[in-house]
Order: structure tokens, then sequence, then C-alpha cells
């Protein structure tokens, strides 16, 4: 049975405009902690805005997402009860992150390694995403 | 469940996206001068083609960038 | 093992269905047509069943051929309809799946196309179950575009599949002759009859094979008709689809040649489960009707549970019989998902109870839940809507807050409204395009309140624009639109304004904010901060930087009742850190939405979604004063100009002081009009309304009806019209 717990992420900072060095230019990958959400935008954890001056623009949103993480040999079948993205470990291989729709909320997956999952998610929707793991994994 | 192309995250379940109508309707240059009747065919008339339609939509739930695509609508 | 039917105990064997059971137990009849009450009994082997319909504790209108046996079932015949039966205690859930080939049907074909696959391979059977199948007694029961398949498991499981390639290898049902009297207990399909053992008392029956060719028409592939089987077969191509086995036709014995027998037309059964006969085909014909769509929409066949799957087949032919017209001109209905019943337990899945819909709350929700809140849904927000205390009704604690708010200090968490983070060099000339005021004057740590407008005119959204740096700003939004508004400012910033350097962030969690209200709001602040809060280093709708009760917090005069207020914002995870620090410096009242309600609207503040609805522009809310008539351009301004827009007969936003209180929605008369908003307001002592009214402001002094009820007409101020109470007391 998977294991889901909450981790405390301690900053994070939304960057915009050309990739900093070291960014991943691929999208839907990740590189150090920065992870791509689009062509001209980044989430880089454990960052601060004063890390990027010569950014378009760099965004504190340390609080504007929690962290779960899951890990188990079943993760894909706990997410796939609620996400239409093909899971498989050929496909979505470790480092690839994407933002899609789990269960009814808006995430960004991160998949860290075959058994681990990051999930990032508005606290405001952190409750009931939480409740809808655990019955999933349950399951 | 229509499986649409965004250009930057590949196929994804429709349910990730926001319609946009018509492409290619772009906001008039100069509205100050535009008469009545242009100004309301831009506010509200479309085409409605059944067969192909080349249409706006935006990857919502994803990268959030808009895009176009053909579409047969049949 | 034991099973019971219809109050009788009979013997089941393991691996049986009920309908096998049945047969074998002698029971060839035990059941009853839906509108002719005729005697009935086990017809088919499967999916296709007309007549054996049964009631199982809380799931209604099971088919026995599908049902397997287990000790202590208990089976209820019943006539055409089930009974909705609570409580249902099955777990429902689903499942996405994705693969290289779907496989439908585990039959010869079907497995002979398993065997050697390579990749990601799902084969999937209605009936059978197996180590080699991978969904069995599951059924496809829908294929949609880009190889989309839904498929059911075992009535409660709903599979979401992506499939590569589709290979249909669904095979034929058998279909029976149409004669008198052919839907007597007895009458079998003799493949069925086969099956069970061909049983004494049975008469089998056979007049051809109809290849199951659902699927491949629902994806949208073509039929044509078969003349040497007598049924419709897939034609041409489909991308990503391909038809093996029986389903093409091949290997089906010849049909024999269709005529309609002589006798009576009203006992030759087309469709058995919605007792529709020949007799009701010919009436259709008589009646005009041509096209088998119309055939079956005059005769309902095909549109019972079994959805036509016995019954479609035959009534082409016999409307071809009739109208003496070859079957294949009149083409077919159209297949439509599901391919069996499926009920909507199984499309809710796990979306039910407190996994319904996402309960959104703050991260100060802990303290209003111990402290006793009401809450009402804003969206997908829960929100406080007033915290009564002990004995309190809604409207004695709604007086109750407005009062401290406008008499002494209260607090409000207000951290659901939007935030926007706008940055770059064109930050400024962005929200002029955007909003309908001007933004170049506003000054580095002062707010402006602006209102955003559609192309068409009509307002999308309010709120308070920031000017935290030189090309940084932070833009509020209602709760309900955070996300619209920034799918909106996205919309024109990629589609049109490319060029232009400025970045949107969603920052709207990042911050929690409490709003503190009244004219003892400052007094009550100035113990948590060193910021200056006095009228001269602090003016209305400035911002300033500081720590409140310990907090990093950046602190905003901007009021939405009218009286002093600052709303202090700092990072999300302080919140509730923040909220129960400022409760516990003194005497202050938290209030809810009800009483935010209450307090803007004595102000006419309008709110979006309330006074507006999609239909109403700044000029018919009176708030002409927002438009700027410097600028070139603005999303919204050349439909201000439309003559639509300039009609003397527009609905107006209005005051309302009625006898007594109206209802939201009221009609007004004479109108046209509506009332959008009503309370008690315990400032005038009494209720008060906003509405929309034709001609509004031309009408104010006049009284209208609302409802029944009268109501004179004032302007949309009903309280505090000069602005005097926003500085808080005089000194």
């Amino acid at each position: 049975m998977a294991d889901l717990h909450e981790l405390e992420l301690e900053s994070q900072v939304i960057v915009r405009g050309e990739p900093q060095p070291g960014f991943p230019v691929e999208p839907n990958t990740t590189a150090g902690r920065a992870l791509w959400l689009g062509p001209d935008e980044w989430l880089v954890i454990g960052a601060l805005e004063e890390d990027f001056p010569a950014a378009a623009a760099a965004v504190d949103v340390s609080a504007n997402c929690v962290c779960f993480e899951l890990v188990g040999d079943d993760v894909e079948q706990v997410l796939a009860q609620g996400c239409s993205l093909d899971l498989h470990p050929s496909v979505f291989t470790p480092g690839r992150c994407a933002q899609t729709l789990l269960a009814k909320a808006q995430v960004i997956l991160h998949r860290r390694d075959a058994e681990t999952f990051r999930i990032l998610v508005r606290p405001s929707y952190a409750p009931y995403l939480q409740m809808w793991l655990e019955d999933a994994i349950r399951e | 469940m229509l499986l649409v192309r965004c250009p930057w995250c590949g196929e994804r379940d429709e349910v990730e996206f926001s319609y946009g109508g018509q492409a290619q309707v772009a906001y008039p240059a100069d509205p100050a001068a535009a008469g009545e009747e242009d100004w309301s065919q831009y506010l509200f008339v479309r085409d409605n083609p059944k067969g192909l339609f080349r249409e706006r939509w935006v990857h919502t739930h994803g990268c959030r960038r808009w895009f176009e695509l053909e579409r047969d609508t049949r | 093992m034991k099973f019971t039917f219809g109050g009788v105990e009979y013997e089941g064997q393991e691996g049986e269905t009920l309908a096998a059971a049945l047969v074998r137990n002698g029971v060839l009849g035990g059941f009853r047509s839906l509108y002719r009450g005729r005697p009935r009994g086990v017809y088919s082997a499967g999916e296709e069943e007309p007549n054996a319909l049964v009631q199982i504790g809380s799931q209604p209108l099971q088919r026995a051929t599908l049902v397997p046996v287990e000790d202590g079932l208990v089976a209820e015949p019943l006539a055409g309809k089930g009974r909705l039966v609570g409580p249902d205690s099955t777990r429902y859930d689903t499942m996405h799946a994705h693969c290289d080939v779907l496989i439908v049907g585990a039959g010869s074909a079907g497995r002979g196309v398993a065997a050697p696959a390579r990749g990601r391979v799902l084969l999937v059977d209605g009936m059978l179950e197996g180590v080699e199948i991978t969904l069995g007694r599951t059924w496809v029961v829908g294929l949609y575009p880009g190889n989309y398949a839904l498929a059911v498991e075992r009535g409660r499981r709903l599979w979401r599949i992506r499939a590569r390639h589709v290979v249909l290898a669904t095979g034929a049902i058998e279909r029976p002759p149409v004669f008198p009297d052919n839907d007597v207990p007895g009458v079998m399909l003799a493949g069925a009859a086969a099956r069970y053992g061909d049983p004494v008392g049975v008469t089998p029956v056979s007049a051809g094979w109809s290849p199951r060719v659902h699927l491949w028409s629902q994806a949208g592939g073509a039929l044509r008709w078969d003349d040497r089987i007598g049924a419709p077969v897939p034609d041409g191509q489909l991308s990503g689809v391909a038809c093996v086995g029986r389903l093409t036709g091949e290997g089906l014995p010849d049909a024999p040649p269709f005529t309609l027998p002589g006798g009576d037309e009203d006992a030759m059964f087309v469709d058995l489960e919605r007792d529709a006969t020949v007799a009701d085909i010919r009436r259709a014909i008589g009646a005009g009707l041509r096209s088998v769509e119309h055939v079956k929409r005059y005769t309902s066949i095909g549109t019972g549970s079994e959805q036509g799957k016995l019954a479609n087949v035959n009534a082409i032919r016999v409307a071809a019989e009739l109208l003496g017209v070859h079957p294949g001109e009149l083409g077919t209905t159209t297949f439509r998902p599901p391919y069996v019943p499926v009920s909507f337990a199984v499309f809710a899945g796990r979306n039910r109870g407190r996994l319904f819909d996402p309960v959104r709350v703050t991260p100060i929700h802990p303290w209003h839940v111990a402290h006793g809140a009401v809450f009402e849904n804003v969206g997908l927000w829960h929100r406080p809507r007033y915290y009564p205390r002990q004995g309190e009704s809604m409207d004695d604690a709604v007086l109750r807050e407005c009062a401290s708010a406008r008499g002494r200090v209260a607090m409000m968490d207000v951290t659901t409204l939007g935030k926007i983070d706008v940055q770059g060099p064109d930050a400024v000339e962005f929200l002029n395009r955007i909003y309908t005021n001007a933004y170049d004057t506003l000054a580095v740590g002062m707010c402006r309140y602006g209102l955003i407008c559609r192309a068409d005119g009509t307002v999308l959204d309010d709120g308070v624009v920031m000017r935290v740096a030189e090309e940084r700003f932070l833009c509020t939004t209602t709760t309900g639109n955070a996300g619209p508004v920034l799918a909106w400012m996205e919309e024109w910033l990629q589609t049109e304004w490319p060029d232009l350097r400025v970045w949107l962030t969603s920052v709207t969690e990042q911050w929690a904010t409490v709003a503190v209200v009244g004219p003892d709001s400052r007094a009550h602040l100035a113990a948590l901060t060193e910021i200056p809060l006095d009228a001269d280093s602090f003016p209305f709708m400035a911002v300033r930087q500081g720590e409140v009760a310990g907090i990093p917090a950046r602190v905003c005069r901007v009021s939405f009742s009218g009286e002093l207020a600052f709303e202090v914002n700092v990072d999300g995870r302080r919140g509730l850190d923040l909220w129960a620090r400022i409760y516990a410096a003194g005497e202050i009242t938290p209030y809810g939405t009800e009483t935010m309600h209450v307090l803007r609207a004595e102000k006419g503040y309008p709110i979006i979604g309330q006074e507006t609805d999609g239909t109403v522009t700044p000029q018919d809310l009176g708030m002409g004063w927002i438009v700027s008539t410097a600028k070139r351009d603005f999303v919204g301004l050349r439909s201000f100009s439309r003559s639509d827009n300039a009609r003397p007969d527009r609905k107006q936003l209005v005051g309302l002081l009625p006898e007594r209180r109206v209802d939201e929605g009221a009609q007004l008369v004479p109108g046209p009009g509506h009332v959008t908003s009503s309370y008690m307001s315990a400032a005038l002592g009494g209720p008060f309304a906003l509405a929309l009214l034709a001609r509004g402001r031309e009408r104010i002094g006049e009284t209208v009806q609302a409802d029944g009820v009268a109501a004179e007409v004032v302007g949309s101020v009903v309280y505090d019209k000069e602005g005097a109470r926003r500085d808080g007391r005089p000194a």
C-alpha cells in the first residue's frame, strides 16, 4: 500500500522570461530544483526572488503550493484513479513533471523515481486532495 | 473525450483545455474607427462550418498557452 | 449453492448464470412483459436478453443472463422496470488506462489477435473472464474519437482507456424470426438453447445473425447491408480501428430469406422488451413515416434497456418488407453509447459525499470552525457566513456584526479574493488596456479600485490594483473570478499583445488577508504594529509595509464597507497566527459574508455576479466615473458607444426601500427590473434592497411593486452618502 505524506518545502519561486542558467528547456521536465511549467515559466524549489535578478519576473509563491509525496510500488495504480496521463515509467520517466488534473484538483506532478511522485497543489485544495488520495490508496 | 495536442505538452484529454472559438479573428486595430455594423460583427459573429475549422484553444490545466488547431466539427 | 427467485428457492451450480440456473431448474417462464403483461421467459444467453430482467437488492434491471449465481442470491423478476432501493453500499470507482492495443471481445477471433500482440495489450470481454483476459466481465460501452473507450467492469468500475489501436472482435448476436406468438415462454434463440443444454420444453429459433457493429458505428465507421447474412456489417476504413472475426460477417451462416408470415401481426413481436410488434410498424408506415429513425420513435422499438439488440435489424427488415424496398436503402438508427445500461453511480465513482467536490478553505479555517461559524459556499470556497452567539438567528447575528463594524471594530477573513502579480516594463500599458481606468498616475505605495469589461462593454470583474514598485503591481479580483480574470488577462496578452513585456503570476494563496474594519480599527491595529496609522501618514488607498503582530505584512487602507478599514496581508502560512493575534488584541467582532454583503450594499457597491449578470455595463451601475476619457482604447471602450449601450431604457442600479424585506430576484412592476440584493439594515433600522430597473435613475422617488411589496425607488447609496465615515471618527 502506497505511503502518502506532506513534505514541507522551504521556499518556492515562479521565474518568468528567458530560461535562467541550468533551467530545463524541454517541456515538462525538471533540472536541479527547477520545474518547467511553460515556455517562459518555471517553478524553482528552495529559491528566493532575489536569486534571479536577470529574470523578467520572479515571484515568491512559497505559500501558494503545498507538496505531497506519494511512495510505493503501486503509485501508478493510485494516481490512475484520478489522472488521465500515461503514467507508465517508460512514458512519464523519472525527472519529468506535468501540470494536469488529479481528481478535481489542478496539480503539478513530479516523478522523482520509479516509485515516488511529488504532487504540488494549492493549499485550499489540499484537504480535499489528501482525502481523495487516502481513499485511492485504500482501494 | 477528445484528445487535443498542445504544442508544448503533447496530447492531453480535452478536459484540460478551454475552447476559444474561431481562430484569426483579430481585435480591430482602430476600434474607434469601426462602424456599428463592423464592430457588432467583431463582437458577435463567427463562422460555424460543418467540417474543418481553424480554432483557438488554451491549455487551462496545463501550461496555460494559447494555440491554434484545425478540427473537423463533424 | 442456493438462490431465491420470485420467492422460491432453487439450487445453483458454480459458474452458471442466473438464467442458466433457472432454465436448468425448469423455469422457462417466470417473467411478464412491460406493457401487455404477457408471460415471458429466458430468451437468450447474453446481454441482448429482453425478458429476464431482475432486481437484486439495490441493483435494478439486471439481466439474468449476465448475473452469476452466488449462494444466497435473491432475485425478483421485473416487468420491464426496476426499483430504486437504497442504501447501495457498492464501492464504485474509476481507473484510467493507456495501451497499444485494445481488443474488444475474447472469443476466438479476439484471442487470436491478443496472443501475438506486442506492447501493452488490453483484452476485454463482457461475459468471459480468465487469466488471459485482462479485463473480464467488462463491457466496453462506448468508443469515442481518438480511440477513447469507456468500459464498465463488473458493474462498478469505470475504465477510461486511451488506445493507440482498437481491434473489435465483438462477434454477432443471433436474431429471432418474426411469427405470431414468437415471445411465449419456451421460445429461445437456438444458440442459447444449445448453451443451456437443449432442455425439454424449449423451442429453439433462429433467423440468422447480426454482427455487433455498435462500437464500430459509434466511432464513426460506415455500415453496409449484407444480403447474405441479412444484417448490416462494417464497411470501409476507420483510422486506428480494425474489425475481425464474425463481426465482419465472415463465418456467419446465410440468413433464411425474410418473409412476413400470415397471422395476427399484433402478436408478431419485433421488440420484446418494448412489447412492439409488426402491427406497430405497419401503423407507423400507415401514418406516413418512412425512415427507421421515425419508425423507432413512433413504435419505441429499440428504446428499451436492451437497446434493440434483438429488435433493430428485424425492424429494418419488416419496414423494408412493408415499404417494398431493399433493407439496405433504409440504413440504420444511430448507435449511441452506452452499449449496455450503466448506472449513474458508476459515472459518479468516488465523486460523492465528502469527495463530491473540493471544499476550498483558507488557512484561517480551523479558527472559524472552532468559533462556531456558519458557512456558505462561494463557488468551491467554504466561507464563514456569520458567527452566531448562543441562541442567535442569522438575522440577529448579522445585525450585531454590522453594528460592530460601523460602531466599533470588526474583522473578516478575505483571503479568498484572487490576487495576480503583474510585472514588467509594460505593466502600466497592459493594465491601461485591461481596466477601464488609468494606472499611469498610480504612485508606488498606492491602490486604485478598477473595473474590467469585456469587449462588448459589459462588466467582467472589479478589484483593487496596488502599485508595489515602479514595474510591479498586485491586482485583486472577486473570489469566484480569480481563475477567469487571470485567464482573461493571459488571453489578451498571448493572443493580441504578445509584444508587451509583462508577466502575470497567480498569488491568490500566497497571501492571507484579514480586514480590520470600523471607527476603532486604527486604535485596535495600533496596538499590534509600529506602522504609523494616522490619516496623514496612512491616507485612504495607501499601502504600507512593516510588521503586524510580529509578522511581516503589507497593509492597505481599502474599504468595502465605507468604514475606516485596513486590510492586512501576510504570507499565507502565517494567516492563522495573524488572525488569532488580531482577535486577541482587544474586543473585536468577527464577521462573515452576510454582514459583508449588507455593509457594502448600504454603500451601493455592486457585487460582480449579484448586481451584474453579463449584460450590465459600468454606465448601468452608475459608474461612468471609472471610465477613463483620456485613454485611446481599452477593452470595452468602443462598445460604450454602441446604440444598444446608449438606449435610455436600459436597466440601471438603484436602491429600494420596501415596506418589508423582499426576495432577491423579485420582479419590479412597473418594470422591467428585478431585485439583485436584499437585506435588513442595522444602520437604517429596516429592510432595503438594490435593484436593476429600466430608466432607474430617472425614476427615483417613484413607488414600485416588488412581488407585491411596495418599495420606494431611491439612489443606490442608502447610507453615508457623503462618504464621511471612510476616515473614521473625526479627531
